[in-house]
C-alpha cells in the first residue's frame, strides 16, 4: 500500500465529509453520507488484512477526534475516543469476511459493501453510547431516533459508494493496495 | 485479523491491545477523559483548511435557502425593515432595562454598565462528521476574543447559537434550533408597531421551534385579539442569554394549534427566516456581559 496516497485520500475525504456535510444534508436529522468509510471499505476490499484494518481503525480514530459531542444540553462540548475507530475496525471486519466472494469490478459491489458495513458500524457506535448514556446523563442520547437516522446515513453512503465505485479501479491502483491474486480450489493462479 | 509466520509476538498482540485501550476510553467517564479534548485540537488544526475550502466552495453552489424576493429592491427594503424593526426593540428593551436600572439604583444597588459589543464575521467551515453533533465550526478563536457563549447571528438579526468551545484559531456553535438542546424563552410579537409581545418558551426540535405561547395578560388593550399568527416575528427575551443578544429574531411563526390541555393557551412552531444549521457565514458578537446574563 502506497501510505503517502491513503495520507492524501484521507485528507480529501474528510474535508469531503466536514466541508459538503452541509451542502449533502438530508432532512431535519442532517442525514449525509461518509466518504472516509467509503476509503476505509476501498482500502478493506483490497489491502492486505493487517493493513486494512489498521488504515480502518485509524481512520475511525481521527474521525472520533475531529468532532467532540455536546454535553450538558449544548453548553460544552467533550472528546470521545473510541466508538467510531472500533466501529470502522468491526466493518472493515466484516469487508474481509465477505471481499472473496464478492465481484470486485462492479460498482454495485462499493455500494453494498459501503451500506451494509456503514450500518454495522453505526451500530456498533449506537451501542457504545447508548451503553454509556446509563452513566453519562450529559450526553442527551435517544438510541431509537439515532439508529433510524444513521441506517439512513449508511444507505446514503452506499449510494454514494455506487458513484465511487465507477472508480474504483484507478482508485485501488492510486492507493496502491494490494490485489491479490484470484484462486481456484484454494490455490492461487499467478 | 491474519497472523503472518514472521510476525513477532509484540506486533499481534498490538492490535487486541490497541483495541482494549479504545474500548476502555470509549466507556470512560467523561472527566477521566477530559484530556482528549487537547489532543483533539491537533487534527482539527490539521483538516480545517481542507474542509474549509469544500465548505466554502459548497456554500457558494449550494447557498441556504431564505424567503424568495422578487427584486433586488425589495430584498433591500425587507433588510432594512428588519434592521429598524430591531433597533426599535433594541431600544425599547434598553429603556425599560433603564428604567429598572433607576429604580435598583435607587435602592443602591450595583448595576453592571452598558456593555461593549465587538462583531466579527467569521465563516463557517464544516460541520460535525456525527449525527448527534451538531455544532458549527467557525473560523475565529482565542486569539480574535471569542469566548465561551458568544452569540453568533446571520443577516444582521437572525440568532443561529451561541459558542460552546473555543480551541485555538476556530470555536464552535451549537445551533439555536438543534434538537434536544436547552429551551429559549421568546415573545411572539404579535403586535409589533406597539411593542406587544407574548411569553413563550420555545423547545428547538431541529431546524424549528415549537412550544407554549402564554395568554395575553388581561391588562393590555384588546387582550382578547391578541394571538399569534403565522407570519408573526418571535424575539429573544431570555435572561439566560446575554442582554446584547435581547430581541434578536428567532424566527417566524410559521404554525398554530391549540393546546388541547389548556384551552388558554396555543402551541406554535416556529421557523427561522435562514436555515441557521446551513449557514456560510456568521456574525459573532463579541460582548463583555457573558458573565453577568450570559451563562452559556
Amino acid at each position: 500500500m502506497n501510505a503517502i496516497a491513503v495520507l492524501v485520500a484521507g485528507y480529501i475525504c474528510f474535508s469531503l465529509e466536514l466541508g459538503l456535510r452541509k451542502a449533502l444534508a438530508v432532512g431535519s436529522a442532517g442525514i449525509a453520507p461518509s466518504f472516509v468509510f467509503i476509503l476505509c471499505v476501498v482500502v478493506s476490499l483490497s489491502a492486505p488484512p493487517s493493513v486494512a484494518m489498521w488504515t480502518c481503525l485509524i481512520l475511525g480514530l481521527l474521525t472520533d477526534l475531529t468532532w467532540p459531542h455536546e454535553i450538558a444540553g449544548g453548553v460544552s462540548t467533550q472528546v470521545i475516543v473510541g466508538p467510531y475507530a472500533i466501529a470502522y475496525l468491526v466493518a472493515s471486519q466484516f469487508v474481509l469476511s465477505i471481499r472473496g466472494n464478492m465481484f470486485r469490478r462492479n460498482p454495485l459491489t462499493l455500494g453494498f459493501l459501503c451500506c451494509f458495513g456503514m450500518a454495522i458500524a453505526q451500530v456498533v457506535v449506537v451501542a457504545i453510547y447508548t451503553f454509556r448514556s446509563g452513566y453519562t446523563p450529559e450526553i442527551a442520547w435517544d438510541p431509537t431516533s439515532q439508529l433510524l437516522a444513521r441506517l439512513g446515513v449508511a444507505l446514503y453512503t452506499g449510494l454514494v459508494g455506487i458513484i465511487v465505485g465507477v472508480f474504483a479501479g484507478p482508485l485501488t491502483s492510486a492507493l496502491g493496495v494490494h490485489q491479490p491474486p484470484q484462486r481456484r480450489f484454494t490455490r492461487p493462479i499467478y | 485479523m491474519s497472523r503472518l509466520p514472521h510476525q513477532s509476538t509484540a506486533s499481534r498482540l498490538l492490535m487486541p491491545g490497541v483495541v482494549i485501550v479504545l474500548i476502555v476510553l470509549s466507556l470512560a467517564r467523561l472527566s477521566w477523559v477530559d484530556w482528549l479534548n487537547s489532543v483533539a485540537k491537533i487534527p482539527t488544526a490539521i483538516l480545517t483548511p481542507g474542509s474549509a475550502v469544500v465548505s466554502l466552495a459548497s456554500g457558494w453552489v449550494l447557498p441556504a435557502k431564505r424567503p424568495v424576493v422578487t427584486s433586488e429592491r425589495e430584498r433591500a427594503l425587507v433588510e432594512e425593515l428588519e434592521h429598524w424593526k430591531t433597533l426599535y426593540q433594541r431600544e425599547d428593551r434598553n429603556n425599560e432595562r433603564l428604567r429598572k436600572q433607576i429604580a435598583e439604583l435607587q435602592r443602591g444597588r450595583l448595576i453592571n454598565p452598558e456593555s461593549n459589543i465587538t462583531q466579527l464575521v467569521a465563516p463557517v467551515v464544516g460541520m460535525s462528521s456525527d449525527l448527534s453533533s451538531g455544532v458549527l465550526r467557525v473560523r475565529a478563536g482565542e486569539s480574535v476574543g471569542v469566548v465561551q457563549g458568544t452569540v453568533a447571528v446571520t443577516d444582521g438579526v437572525q440568532i443561529v447559537g451561541r459558542v460552546t468551545s473555543v480551541s485555538g484559531p476556530t470555536s464552535l456553535i451549537q445551533p439555536v434550533t438543534r434538537k434536544g438542546g436547552p429551551k429559549v424563552a421568546g415573545r411572539v410579537m404579535v403586535d409589533e408597531p406597539n411593542n406587544i409581545g407574548l411569553k413563550c418558551l420555545l423547545e428547538p426540535i431541529g431546524s424549528r421551534f415549537r412550544g407554549v405561547v402564554e395568554a395575553p395578560e388581561s391588562s393590555l388593550p384588546n387582550a382578547g385579539s391578541l394571538k399569534p399568527e403565522p407570519g408573526h416575528t418571535v424575539r429573544l427575551d431570555d435572561d439566560r442569554w446575554p442582554e446584547s443578544a435581547q430581541r434578536f429574531v428567532l424566527g417566524k411563526v410559521e404554525r398554530v394549534e391549540a393546546d388541547s390541555s389548556n384551552p388558554l393557551r396555543t402551541i406554535v412552531t416556529v421557523v427561522p427566516t435562514v436555515e441557521v444549521e446551513r449557514v456560510s457565514e456568521v456574525t459573532l458578537r463579541i460582548a463583555s456581559d457573558l458573565g453577568r446574563g450570559g451563562t452559556p
